[in-house]
């Protein structure tokens, strides 16, 4: 189930038109311009594309309480654009972080991670930095919506914030929800997805799910 | 089986006899809202959708009020895409400027959120409507795209935590320093995932504007939502408003409760949520002196009438300090036309404020009030948090109007009972 989500909250956007016998029909939502389309993938690639895939990354940590103000600053609420707000990702807090992070990091954060406002610019702004997935002792309730509904990897897990230091490698598989630190070796048990958020997820994001069920 | 009030809302949107927290369920809606932040991206998802017309037209609220008059052309262009929107999709409550207010004070005051009523937003303190006996929670963009579609919405039923509050008030206490309080005792994660229901004898004393202002803040203690069972109070606000039937609901006096909380108002004093979050309170009398640049009253939280009555029952007659700011937001046209009929523009243009017209501007850092660095304001908004209001050194302190009036005078935080 992890793998699935990581899947198809990755931009995959060219795939060999295949019999529809030997393909595994899934939809996606895509990254920047959240168009909502179909792909296939060959059952075999399904694996390798896991191990593209893989989230691993250098971690950045924060706090507690993290809001939704230090995430994107309203002043930037005027674009929908996803890399634009990634500009200016967690400027509240740390004014050159969207400069510093490289694709593929980890945010590791501490409770009540992105609370505050519902605007999905905070979500949006986060991938459009390249933040691959954010690890947290817990999220806020609307940003945890949002970022199910929208396609960032979100995992909640306590013991997180105090086993993980900023700068360690660390990895998440996806099918086991497992957290490995490389650098210091330790791993960690993501709390696992509830059964209707993966169902979401199966389905490529809310709006598939609800376009899905309406045509079906 | 005994139920609370939320889980009855619920189980009837869902159609069913009774709900049970923790369940999924997909319920109708009656109002689903958005503004000029977060209805862009809802509507650009329902156009990639190619679905053909909106649900429902008279249950879609789409109010420009955040950037609006709009403060640049970027902003320009969000509002435009709502106003296009609403024309092609035959929008009912699309609010354009010179009917447009804040949101959360609007669309009561318009009578469109009612007793009973399931209804979502995409802004946070959609909460708000729960002061009218309504299940009324923020989400986000994507929901309210699927919501225009289907009408619907799925929700994990919430557990409740009931708070009672009994005793007498205070002279300058309101709803804003009750609800302060509380954040400050629960923290701003304390009711995460829950919804809050506020009771007790205070609660059923309590005028409807400050009511408000309660549930409006539930969201600060992480709540889904916040609610209070409806009274004859609630009635007598609604009735002259409301635009479609509406059904009351109250709790039964045996439901479940994940936690219930007992508050003897008596020994509470007015509030200030000192920055960098809204549970870092303190009661007036232990602040200590802190100058203030600018002070805002106004907001979905607190710029109703009531409000900015309060407010120049301190300013009649005084000038504010030299060394302050002072921005006063009535929240609707309605607002405005009543503070202008009863002469209160007049008590605050007096004492050297300003009137803004309704906008979110000054709350969230957009216009209308940007804060410099290391300037700190008193604030009768809902939120502190860093670079809330401004610039990321800036402060905010959070209080009710009655104190941010007081403080504008003063030129430090301070309460009304200070002033000569």
């Amino acid at each position: 189930m992890f793998a699935a989500y990581a899947l198809k909250t990755e931009r995959i956007s060219t795939c060999p038109p295949l019999p529809e016998m030997l393909a595994h029909k899934l939809n996606a939502v895509s990254g920047v311009g959240r168009r909502v389309f179909e792909f296939r993938i060959y059952p075999p690639l399904f694996d390798a594309l896991r191990m593209i895939m893989k989230i691993e990354g250098t971690v950045w940590k924060f706090g507690d309480n993290i809001d939704t103000d230090v995430i994107i600053p309203a002043i930037y609420l005027v674009t929908t654009d996803m890399s634009e707000l990634g500009k200016h990702c967690m400027e509240g807090v740390d004014a050159t972080f969207a400069e510093k992070v490289g694709p593929g990091d980890i945010i590791v954060a501490g409770k009540n991670f992105g609370c505050g406002s519902s605007r999905e610019h905070a979500p949006m702004a986060i991938k459009g930095a390249g933040i691959s997935c954010v690890i947290a002792e817990g999220f806020a309730r609307i940003f945890f919506r949002n970022a199910f509904n929208m396609g960032l990897a979100i995992f909640e897990c306590p013991g997180v914030f105090q086993g993980i230091q900023e700068g360690d490698r660390v990895s998440v598989n996806q099918d086991t929800g497992e957290i490995t630190d490389h650098t210091n070796g330790k791993r960690f048990l993501a709390n696992p997805v509830p059964p209707f958020m993966q169902e979401l997820i199966e389905a490529g994001g809310l709006m598939a799910y609800v376009l899905n069920k309406r045509q079906s | 089986m005994p139920q609370t009030i939320t889980e009855k809302i619920l189980a009837a949107h869902a159609g069913r006899d009774t709900v049970v927290p923790g369940e999924l369920i997909n319920v109708r809606i009656d109002m689903a809202l958005a503004n000029d932040i977060t209805a862009p991206i809802a509507i650009d998802l329902f156009e990639k959708s190619h679905v053909e017309s909106v649900f429902d037209p008279e249950r879609i609220a789409l109010v420009p009020d955040h950037f609006v008059p709009n403060k640049d052309v970027q902003s320009a262009i969000q509002v435009q895409a709502m106003r296009t929107f609403a024309r092609k999709y035959h929008i009912k409550y699309f609010f354009e400027l010179g009917e447009m207010g804040i949101e959360h004070v609007l669309l009561p005051e318009q009578g469109l959120v009612l007793p009973g009523d399931v209804v979502i937003g995409a802004d946070s303190h959609t909460c708000t409507y729960g002061a009218l006996g309504a299940f009324a929670t923020g989400v986000g963009s994507t929901d309210i795209a699927a919501t225009m579609i289907t009408g619907e919405v799925w929700f994990k039923v919430p557990e409740s935590i009931k708070l009672i509050y009994d005793g007498q008030l205070r002279e300058w206490v309101t709803g804003k320093d009750l609800i302060l309080y509380t954040i400050g005792d629960i923290g701003v994660d304390g009711a995460t995932y829950k919804a809050m229901e506020f009771t007790g004898d205070v609660i059923k004393a309590l005028p409807v504007a400050d009511r408000m202002t309660m549930a409006n803040m539930a969201i600060e203690a992480g709540a889904k939502s916040g609610i209070i069972p409806p009274d004859e109070a609630t009635l007598d606000y609604i009735r002259p408003r409301a635009k479609r039937p509406f059904e009351c609901y109250t709790s039964d006096p045996d439901a479940t409760y994940a936690e219930v909380r007992t508050y003897d108002v008596s020994n509470i004093e007015p509030q200030v949520a000192f920055p960098y979050l809204p549970e870092n309170t303190r009661g007036i009398s232990a602040v200590d002196t802190i100058p203030i640049d600018q002070a805002v009253i106004g907001s979905c939280t607190n710029g109703r009438i009531e409000d900015l009555r309060l407010a120049a029952r301190i300013l009649n007659g005084r000038t504010i300090d030299k060394n302050v700011r002072l921005i006063i937001v009535p929240a609707t046209p309605t607002v405005y036309r009543q503070a202008m009929a009863e002469g209160l523009l007049e008590i605050f243009l007096a004492a050297r404020g300003i009137v803004s017209p309704p906008t979110c501007g000054p709350c969230l850092g957009g216009f209308m009030g940007i804060l410099g660095p290391g300037e700190r304001a008193v604030s009768t908004t809902n939120r502190n948090f860093v670079g809330r209001m401004g610039h990321p050194s800036s402060e905010v302190y959070l209080a009710n109007p009655a104190v941010a009036a007081a403080s504008a005078v003063l030129g430090r935080i301070g309460g009304p009972d200070e002033l000569d």
